[in-house]
């Protein structure tokens, strides 16, 4: 009995020692770091749209901002909540309590569409809980409902058109035609296109603004082809599917043939759509804060690093969200862990960094300040895909974009 | 409205009309043959197209796609009616709606689940690239194409149901199904067949509006409401009526876009209401 008591032993022994011999193996790895006092919990709230048509925004910059966290020192204490918006304002701001007020989280990255955003915007700054935003690209939330507690780190659909139309104006034509989907964002946009176009003495030779997921661009096509004077450059905004079915019927009915190019805005001619298109979309025009194209350092590691995480190239949603993270992290390296948001906030508004996009920082409405880009689908490799053409400086969104009288008070 | 406006309109108009008929005939026809009101058919029309798309990326061409994309789903149109329909024909009809809009709901999550989200292109032939003039009016010679082999198929269709055998016994059995079986004929197998070649039909629809369009997990919607729409104007469970609907809906999209940008989306719903309560049982009877 004593034998076999001895021998359970020996190989309790050999247990605990193995056990204590992996404790202390994972002891020098995490050593450092906890010396580095990063030890307390910090807990993310992403309210995002995880289904629905922003999905995949929502799912990408997830990863993204996973990966910031995981490649600083807080990866061991970091916390994530991930609640779906569904899209829906009501949906979101319920989320986003459960988040704040149940759960206690410490930063909140918030919703992916303009109106759930500012929904929730409002319910943080009553809460005075500090949310960087992803998309929800929302004018007001850079104007008239601007928030201490709100950052916005994507852009808005003023800083992804407006800045960029007088290039359009100076380098492919003084004649445009404007189409935009017939909801707020198409129509603020070619409001803005037609503003500016009036005031460089541009002309506007007509207008169009079929419903959001049309199929059929004929109509409309026919209306550009017999618009007087001629268009030299049809401008706007058309997204997504729109996007693909308004290129390839451009190029079906040989306007591209004939040289007169469309030129989108916030981005729309993605690698992804590109793909769509085929080669209609080659030669055509966006305005952007960013390519996937761009050279320097920052970029390519970051696209790296996406890949080898995500397992998925790297796109807008992505890098926006890659940004969020960082944001954050640099912040807590600036408090010391601390999570406490008037000390957050402190930081970032300071924070001047290079990134994927290149050099960014925060303006006074707390809306990021970041390039420029004229990109133009070309074949690299291949592979459709938006190239940078022309660099627009520091752009951003006024806290007056919508007209005066709507500038941000934080 | 300038002459080179009116021309292009209408033959868009015509274009969106002829592949519609394609969608809207077989669907018709499984209504008039079954009594079922197929939710799926927009589901069977988008899961036509991806499986073109995919063939294509496997090094077939557009025509060997176009012919066997709409062969593997027709084969899936005979399983569902074998092992999903059959056992409801006896039942109340909105049970067989409700299984449809079941399948539908599988079928577009298989699409996105297998394809993912993001709109998807399928190349078009060379040769059918590029513009032709009509009239002095550029039209793309892709869209020309769909209006001329949805014409031709439907042609096809028209004399299948009016000059075969097979016709007969369909144009028979839309009037009498019991007396049709009473002549020896297994009309189980004819709703089988019809389902089939109505699957593969609306296969059909989907690979050449999918090449003109693009393809998207939601197109199937568009296509069924369009497909429904288009029956219920030219008369339920009618071939002439499915393809005059077509038609109408088709210029009226064209139109209404041209002459009311901010109504297009309401125009078709606007004819459709309006010929409904002039011809509440649509606008041609009989086959």
């Amino acid at each position: 009995m004593a034998k076999r008591d001895m021998s359970v032993t020996r190989r309790d022994f050999i247990k605990t020692t193995a056990a204590a011999g992996a404790l202390a193996a994972a002891g020098t790895l995490t050593g450092p770091f906890v010396a580095r006092g990063a030890a307390k919990e910090i807990k993310v709230g992403m309210v995002q749209s995880y289904s629905g048509a922003f999905s995949y925004v929502g799912e990408r910059a997830d990863k993204a901002i996973r990966l910031a966290f995981d490649q600083s020192k807080y990866r061991d204490v970091v916390k994530f909540f991930a609640e779906d918006d569904q899209n829906k304002p009501e949906v979101a701001v319920e989320k986003a309590q459960k988040l704040v007020e149940k759960e206690g989280v410490d930063v909140l990255v918030g919703p992916t569409a303009g109106h759930t955003a500012l929904a929730v915007s409002e319910y943080c700054k009553t809460k005075k809980k500090l949310m960087l935003l992803v998309y929800g690209g929302n004018v007001k939330i850079a104007g008239s409902n601007c928030s201490r507690y709100t950052f916005m780190c994507g852009h808005t659909t003023y800083s992804a058109s407006a800045p960029g139309v007088p290039w359009v104006f100076d380098h492919l034509g003084k004649e445009i035609f404007l189409i935009g989907s017939d909801y707020s964002t198409g129509r603020d946009i070619c409001g803005w296109f037609k503003e500016i176009y009036l005031k460089k003495g541009g002309t506007v030779v007509g207008e169009a603004y079929p419903p959001l997921g049309h199929s059929e661009y004929a109509p409309f096509l026919s209306q550009i082809m017999n618009a007087k004077p001629r268009p030299k450059v049809v401008g706007g905004f058309l997204g997504g599917t729109d996007c693909v079915n308004f290129t390839k019927q451009l190029a079906e009915f040989g306007l591209k043939k004939e040289g007169i190019p469309f030129v989108t805005t916030i981005g729309s001619y993605s690698e992804k759509l590109c793909e769509a298109i085929g080669d209609a979309a080659e030669g055509m025009y966006d305005i952007f804060h960013w390519a996937p194209t761009l050279p320097h350092k920052e970029n390519v590691e970051f696209k790296e690093a996406y890949l080898k995480f995500a397992k998925m190239e790297a796109d807008d949603p992505a890098m926006i969200g890659y940004e969020v993270g960082t944001t954050i992290t640099y912040a807590l390296d600036q408090t010391g862990g601390d999570p406490d948001n008037e000390k957050l906030i402190a930081a970032i508004e300071k924070r001047k960094w290079v990134g994927p996009r290149g050099q960014c920082s925060y303006g006074p409405n707390h809306v990021i300040v970041h390039p420029g880009y004229i990109r133009q689908v070309k074949k690299v490799g291949g592979k459709l895909t938006p190239v940078v053409v022309a660099e627009l400086g520091p752009v951003t969104t006024p806290g007056d974009a919508t007209g005066p009288g709507g500038e941000c008070k934080l | 409205m300038s002459f080179e406006v009116f021309v292009t309109n209408l033959l868009y108009g015509l274009t969106i009309g002829s592949a519609l008929i394609l969608v809207a005939s077989s669907l018709s026809l499984i209504f008039g043959v079954m009594g079922v009101v197929n939710f799926a058919h927009g589901s069977l029309a988008m899961l036509g197209a991806y499986l073109a798309y995919t063939l294509i990326l496997l090094k077939f061409n557009f025509w060997w796609a176009l012919i066997l994309s709409p062969l593997v789903v027709g084969l899936l149109g005979l399983l569902i009616e074998l092992f999903t329909l059959r056992p409801l024909y006896a039942r109340n009809p909105l049970l067989q709606f409700f299984l449809t809009y079941g399948v539908a709901m599988i079928i577009a999550n298989v699409v996105l689940y297998a394809w993912g989200g993001d709109a998807l292109g399928i190349d078009k032939p060379g040769s059918l690239q590029g513009p032709v003039n009509i009239l002095g009016v550029y039209y793309p010679k892709f869209r020309l194409f769909v209006f001329f082999f949805s014409a031709a198929l439907a042609l096809g269709l028209w004399l299948f149901i009016t000059k075969t055998t097979w016709g007969v016994i369909l144009r028979a059995g839309i009037h009498n199904r019991e007396l049709v079986e009473a002549f020896g004929i297994n009309m189980s197998r004819v709703f089988t067949l019809v389902f089939a070649l109505g699957s593969a039909l609306a296969a059909v629809a989907g690979v050449i509006l999918g090449a003109m369009r693009n393809l998207n997990p939601v197109m199937d919607l568009d296509l069924v409401i369009g497909g429904l729409i288009a029956v219920v104007i030219g008369g339920l469970g009618s071939f002439r009526g499915a393809v005059l609907g077509a038609l109408i809906l088709g210029l009226s999209e064209s139109f209404g876009a041209q002459l009311m940008p901010g109504f297009s989306k309401f125009t078709v719903y606007i004819v459709m209401v309006a010929i409904l309560l002039w011809r509440p049982e649509g606008l041609v009877r009989g086959v």
